[in-house]
């Protein structure tokens, strides 16, 4: 083996790796490429590495697609059966939507309060869209790449995304309302207040308004009506003020 | 700022199937898989081909367009259509293949599909081909490197998991788990030295 030149050190690699994986900020990918492009030495063992690196990855995809294959086979062998159910399911649907509507008439007041709460949360609540994602080279990469997993209900792992992110941007307000929006999706409403309300305090934050919206929600469905009215007041989307016109005449 | 509900299986934006794509997102991956393939295995089955072989040109045209994603090729193009290039690149591929099979057979075939003559492709081609040749030698290499150095590179490289995660799936500590995975690349590279010296 030694009649090969010596393989890269392992820093080396994990720079080479960082790079391949897209996880460097714009300035040091330049400043990288800068590196590559007057360094032969470096632009060789660079391209070595990564023939390797393309080949494990090509692999894997590879190995992926076979199981993609299968399961665009299955489904189209499922369809039938699958239509059927769903004309069932529709025929129970209008039930349960005659239901809904003949409750709904009845007003929410006739519920005891913690109930009525529950219920206008339910009613109310639906998470945020999210952002459209843009691509390009730029330092947002992580945080488009982990909405798109948002966007998808993948909110673990969006979370798990994000957070990493906050460590270099503990204030910034996009970050904590996407954390707050995606903790109380997946029912973390205590986490969700305390980044939404991070999110409040920075300064002429965009979403302000949506983020006293959803703290509104969580106290309304934890049965603080009280915080809730106020939460609520404060925020000026046309929801929340039908909310809050709700919250105030139930309690008079 | 409107809230509606997200379905589970909402389209991808042009943006984000390439970016998906760049960083192996399987759900975007799969999406696309599943958008593209009926198109292209319909183009096949009424051109002389059979399921078997829709499976194969699709899956090669696949990982073209993979690849050319990644090295930035649609970067610049503002309409992109990722839908759109994949099954074109399916659907030269198999002209190129229903192309040698006539040259082979001599037998006029009736397709649907007008067979163009050679062009300038071909030059870019045998480039491909050799580019090709370098690939198949490396994937002899990663076939030889043993299964547990395999798994840690996929997961690493393709999966895009966390050294943390990847060292709990594998149950060793964070630390040896970075040292194995360059251990492991080195090993890949030794595999492959020796494969292209000895031809």
């Amino acid at each position: 083996m030694d009649k090969n030149p010596k393989y890269i050190s392992q820093e080396q690699q994990e720079l080479f790796e960082r790079y391949l994986m897209g996880e460097m900020p714009i300035a040091e990918q330049l400043s990288f490429k800068a590196r590559l492009a007057d360094n032969d030495d470096l632009s060789k063992s660079f391209e070595e590495f990564k023939a390797l690196f393309e080949t494990v990855e090509e692999a894997a995809l590879c190995e992926k697609l076979e199981d993609f294959h299968s399961s665009v086979i299955e489904q189209k062998e499922e369809t039938p059966t699958k239509t059927l159910n769903i004309s069932k399911f529709r025929f129970n649907y209008r039930i349960a939507a005659s239901v809904t509507i003949l409750l709904a008439i009845g007003g929410f007041w006739f519920f005891n309060s913690q109930n009525s709460n529950e219920k206008l949360f339910n009613e109310y609540y639906s998470p945020d869209p999210g952002l459209p994602t843009v691509m390009g080279a730029n330092d947002n990469y992580a945080f488009y790449e982990a909405m798109v997993d948002y966007k998808q209900g993948n909110y673990d792992i969006a979370i798990a995304k994000w957070e990493k992110l906050l460590v270099s941007k503990p204030e910034n307000d996009t970050l904590n309302y996407f954390l707050g929006s995606a903790y109380l999706a997946i029912e973390e409403p205590t986490r969700a207040v305390s980044f939404l309300e991070k999110a409040i305090q920075a300064k002429s934050s965009s979403f302000r308004n949506e983020a006293h919206y959803y703290v509104g929600l969580i106290y309304l469905k934890s049965g603080k009506q009280q915080k809730a009215v106020e939460a609520l007041n404060s925020s000026e989307l046309q929801k929340a003020a039908e909310l809050h016109q709700k919250l105030t005449a139930s309690q008079k | 700022m409107q809230t509606k509900p997200i379905t589970n299986h909402k389209p991808f934006s042009q943006k984000e199937l390439v970016a998906g794509v760049k960083t192996n997102n399987q759900q975007v991956l799969q999406c696309l898989y599943e958008l593209v393939f009926p198109k292209v295995r319909s183009l096949v089955l009424k051109n002389n081909g059979d399921d078997a072989q829709a499976k194969d040109i699709f899956q090669e045209a696949f990982v073209s367009t993979w690849r050319n994603i990644k090295d930035g090729r649609l970067d610049d193009d503002e309409n992109v259509n990722v839908e759109g290039y994949l099954f074109r690149i399916a659907k030269n591929k198999w002209m190129d293949h229903l192309r040698s099979a006539n040259y082979k057979k001599t037998i006029s075939h009736n397709t649907s599909i007008q067979i163009e003559n050679p062009s300038e492709d071909e030059i870019v081609e045998n480039f491909e081909k050799e580019d090709q040749r370098k690939r198949m030698a490396l994937r002899q290499a990663l076939d030889r490197l043993g299964s547990e150095c395999k798994t840690v590179l996929q997961l690493f490289y393709f999966e895009r998991k966390s050294m943390d995660v990847i060292s709990k799936e594998l149950n060793i500590a964070s630390a040896s788990a970075r040292n194995k995975k360059y251990r492991c690349m080195e090993k890949l590279r030794t595999l492959s030295l020796e494969i292209k010296n000895n031809g």
